[in-house]
C-alpha cells in the first residue's frame, strides 16, 4: 500500500502532472494500479490514450470531488452540483466524448455518471434526425434498413 | 490479489481501448458506454433512438426488447376522474386500504382531476403522473389502451373522423391510428346520446370492443406483425388494421346482420361472437392486409334462458330480476379452450323491505354462467367451475389468467367492470357502479368491490399486465 503522499500522471502525449494520491484514487483504475504495485506510487503512471488537455480536466474534476469527499464542511453538497453543471455545461462535444471514455476507462465513475447523464439530456425528446445533427452522426442505413424503419410503427410518434 | 493477475488483464484492455480511442465518432460509441446512457432515457426516445445510426439502432433494439420483458406489468384498475370527488373520502386509508410504500409510480398531491389506479393485488391505489386524456375504448394485454379523443365537446373533427389512439399509461407511449367511421356526412348529432345526465361515454358509439392479433410472446412496439380488430359503428360490425395500414378494413365475409357483441383472438384466428351466441372465425397472419374468413360456426341458441332460473335464485331473490345478459369469449391459452361467458345484470325492484337499496345502484351483475366451446359439433357445453383460472370482462380485451399469477385474488373468479352501456349514462345518479368479482363456486351474489372504487359517468376499466 502506497502511503499518502503525490503521484505522478502521464498523459499520452508527455505532459506530466502531480497530483495528491486521493485525488488519483478517484479513478479506480488507477487505484487498483497502486494497490496491487508499489512502484507505480513512486513512479510516473502512465495514463495511456489520454492526452494532456483531457487529463487536466479530469484531474480537475476529482480534485473538487476528491477535497469534498474529505471535508463536507468545505464543500457542499450544493457546491458540488454547481461545480457539476458548470463542467459539463463548458464542454464541447469532443471533450464529452474523450471524457467519457477517459472516465469509462479510468473508472471515475461519478464522473461518468454525470457525463452519461448529459449525453441522454441532450438526447432527450429529439428526433433522429436532430440527434444525428448534435452528434454529427452520419446516416449509415441501408436502404432495406430505412424500409424496416418506415415500416416499424408508422403510426407512431 | 497478484500483481500477474493485474498485469494480464489490464494490459489487454489497454491495447483493446487503444484501437478506438482517437477518433470522436458518437456512432462507434463502445456499448457499455452507449447502454449506461440508454439506461436514463425513457423507453419512447429509446424507440427514436433506432433511427439514428446502425450501431445505435442495433443495440437499441436489444436494450429496449431486455427492458420490457424485465418489466413485470401489474393488474391495474383504472378508475377514471369523479366529478363528484368531494362526496368521498379521497384517503384510501380511511377505507381499509393502505398505500403500499414500495411505489414506483409517482404519487401526485393534487387528487382532483387525476386518473387513479387500484391494485387488486395489494388492495392499494396508485396515480398516473400524466392522467388520461380522452375516452377509453378498449383495454389490451401489457398495459395498453384504445382511446378516442374528443376536444371539448366536439367528438367528430372536419373530416368527419375520430381521434383514435393506442396509448400505454405506464409507459407513456402514443400510437395514432387511422378514424374507423370517417365520412363528411357525420356531424355532432349523428350519434345522438339519450342519457338524462350528458352522455359520457360517447366513444362506445364508435367502438364497443377491441382486441389486438398476433402478439402472442411479443410487445407492441418492437413488432410490426400485429392488427387490430374492432367491433365499431351502429350496427356492431368488424374491422380490421394491420399494423402499418392507414385504413380499416371493414369485414363483409359473413352475413353479419345480427351485429357482434365480443371477439377475441386465438392461435392467429380471430373468433368473433354473434348477439345469438354463434361464432364467425377468420384466419390473419399478416400475409394480406384481410383476414382469411374461414368457418362460421352456427351454434344454436341452446343456453338456458337465464331470465327464467334466476328470478329467486340468490340471496336479494324476488327484488331482483334479470334485465339484460351480457356475452364475452374468451381464449384460455394454458388449457386450449375458447370459453363464452354469460353475464347476468339484474335490475333492482324497488320494494319496501328493500330500505338498503338506494336507488342511485339501480342496477347490478347478479351472476356468471361460463361454457366451453365444443369444436366438433359445435356447441356451447357448461362448465361448473373454472379451477385455478381468472377471468377479466368489461371495458378490456376479454382474457384469462391463472390465478397462480395473481396472488391476490380469488381463483375460480369471474372480475368485472361495469360496460352496460345502455344504461350508465341513463340517469345521473348512477351508472359505472357494477363492479366486483364472481366466484362460481360460491351460491351467493357477487362481491362488489368497495364504494371507493366507484366512478360516475365514465366506468372503471382493467389494466391488463
Amino acid at each position: 500500500m502506497a502511503s499518502k503522499g503525490n503521484l505522478t500522471l502521464k498523459s499520452c502525449n508527455g505532459k506530466e502532472f502531480i497530483v495528491e494520491e486521493k485525488v488519483a484514487v478517484m479513478s479506480t483504475t488507477i487505484k487498483n494500479m497502486v494497490d496491487v504495485d508499489d512502484s507505480f506510487a513512486q513512479g510516473v503512471i502512465p495514463i495511456i490514450g489520454v492526452d494532456g488537455k483531457i487529463l487536466a480536466k479530469l484531474i480537475e474534476y476529482c480534485k473538487e470531488h476528491a477535497e469534498a469527499d474529505e471535508d463536507e464542511e468545505v464543500k457542499s453538497e450544493e457546491y458540488l452540483k454547481k461545480f457539476d453543471e458548470k463542467f459539463v455545461d463548458e464542454l464541447n462535444l469532443n471533450d464529452l466524448y474523450d471524457l467519457l471514455k477517459a472516465s469509462n476507462y479510468l473508472e471515475i465513475t461519478k464522473l461518468l455518471n454525470l457525463l452519461c447523464q448529459k449525453v441522454a439530456s441532450m438526447i432527450k425528446g429529439k428526433k433522429p434526425e436532430e440527434i444525428r445533427r448534435i452528434f454529427n452522426i452520419k446516416n449509415d442505413f441501408t436502404p432495406e434498413e430505412e424500409e424496416e424503419i418506415n415500416r416499424q410503427n408508422p403510426w407512431a410518434f | 490479489m497478484s500483481g500477474e493477475y493485474y498485469s494480464t488483464q489490464t494490459e489487454t484492455e489497454i491495447n483493446k481501448r487503444r484501437m478506438t480511442f482517437f477518433f470522436q465518432n458518437w456512432s462507434s460509441l463502445n456499448n457499455d458506454l452507449l447502454e449506461s446512457i440508454f439506461d436514463l432515457l425513457p423507453i419512447v426516445d429509446m424507440l427514436r433512438i433506432r433511427g439514428v445510426c446502425s450501431p445505435w439502432r442495433s443495440l437499441a433494439k436489444t436494450h429496449i426488447k431486455s427492458r420490457l420483458i424485465k418489466l413485470k406489468l401489474p393488474l391495474f384498475l383504472v378508475l377514471p376522474r369523479r366529478d363528484d370527488a368531494d362526496m368521498y373520502v379521497e384517503d384510501p386509508e380511511d377505507c381499509g386500504c393502505e398505500r403500499n410504500p414500495n411505489v414506483t409510480y409517482r404519487i401526485e398531491k393534487d387528487n382532483r382531476h387525476i386518473d387513479r389506479l387500484y391494485s387488486p393485488e395489494d388492495k392499494s391505489f396508485y396515480r398516473l403522473a400524466n392522467p388520461l386524456q380522452g375516452d377509453c375504448v378498449g383495454s389490451f394485454s401489457r398495459g395498453w389502451l384504445m382511446m378516442l379523443y374528443f376536444s371539448g365537446k366536439k367528438i367528430i373533427d372536419d373530416q368527419g373522423g375520430v381521434n383514435l389512439f393506442m396509448y400505454s399509461p405506464l409507459l407513456e407511449i402514443k400510437i395514432y391510428l387511422p378514424s374507423p367511421l370517417r365520412s363528411p356526412i357525420y356531424n355532432e348529432d349523428s350519434f345522438p346520446s339519450s342519457c338524462i345526465g350528458g352522455c359520457n361515454n360517447r366513444g362506445k358509439h364508435w367502438i364497443q370492443k377491441a382486441t389486438l392479433v398476433g402478439l402472442d410472446d411479443g410487445d407492441l412496439i418492437t413488432s410490426n406483425r400485429y392488427g387490430l380488430v374492432i367491433i365499431y359503428g351502429p350496427f356492431s360490425k368488424l374491422a380490421f388494421l394491420m399494423c402499418g395500414e392507414t385504413q380499416w378494413r371493414s369485414s363483409s365475409s359473413f352475413d353479419d346482420e345480427e351485429g357482434y357483441v365480443d371477439l377475441t383472438c386465438y392461435k392467429n384466428s380471430i373468433f368473433a361472437l354473434t348477439k345469438g351466441g354463434s361464432v364467425d372465425v377468420w384466419k390473419w397472419d399478416f400475409s394480406s392486409f384481410d383476414p382469411t374468413p374461414t368457418r362460421k360456426m352456427n351454434i344454436p341458441p341452446s343456453l338456458p334462458d337465464i331470465t327464467k332460473n334466476n328470478h329467486k335464485s340468490h340471496d336479494l331473490g324476488e327484488y331482483l330480476y334479470v334485465a339484460h345478459t351480457k356475452r364475452y369469449i374468451i381464449p384460455t391459452h394454458s388449457h386450449g379452450e375458447i370459453l363464452l361467458v354469460e353475464r347476468c345484470i339484474g335490475q333492482f325492484v324497488p320494494v319496501r323491505e328493500l330500505f338498503h337499496v338506494t336507488i342511485s345502484q339501480s342496477y347490478f351483475t347478479a351472476k356468471f354462467y361460463v361454457h366451453r366451446m365444443n369444436f366438433d359439433k359445435p356447441e356451447w357445453i357448461r362448465l361448473e367451475n373454472i379451477g385455478d383460472r381468472l377471468i377479466f370482462v368489461g371495458v378490456n380485451q376479454s382474457v384469462s389468467f391463472s390465478a397462480k399469477d395473481f396472488p391476490g385474488c380469488e381463483k375460480n373468479s369471474i372480475y368485472f367492470t361495469d360496460d352496460y352501456w345502455e344504461k350508465i349514462d341513463e340517469n345521473p345518479l348512477y351508472g359505472g357502479h357494477d363492479m366486483g368479482f364472481f366466484n362460481l363456486e360460491d351460491e351467493h351474489d357477487p362481491k362488489r368491490f368497495h364504494d371507493i372504487l366507484r366512478c360516475k359517468r365514465s366506468p372503471a376499466f382493467w389494466l391488463l399486465p
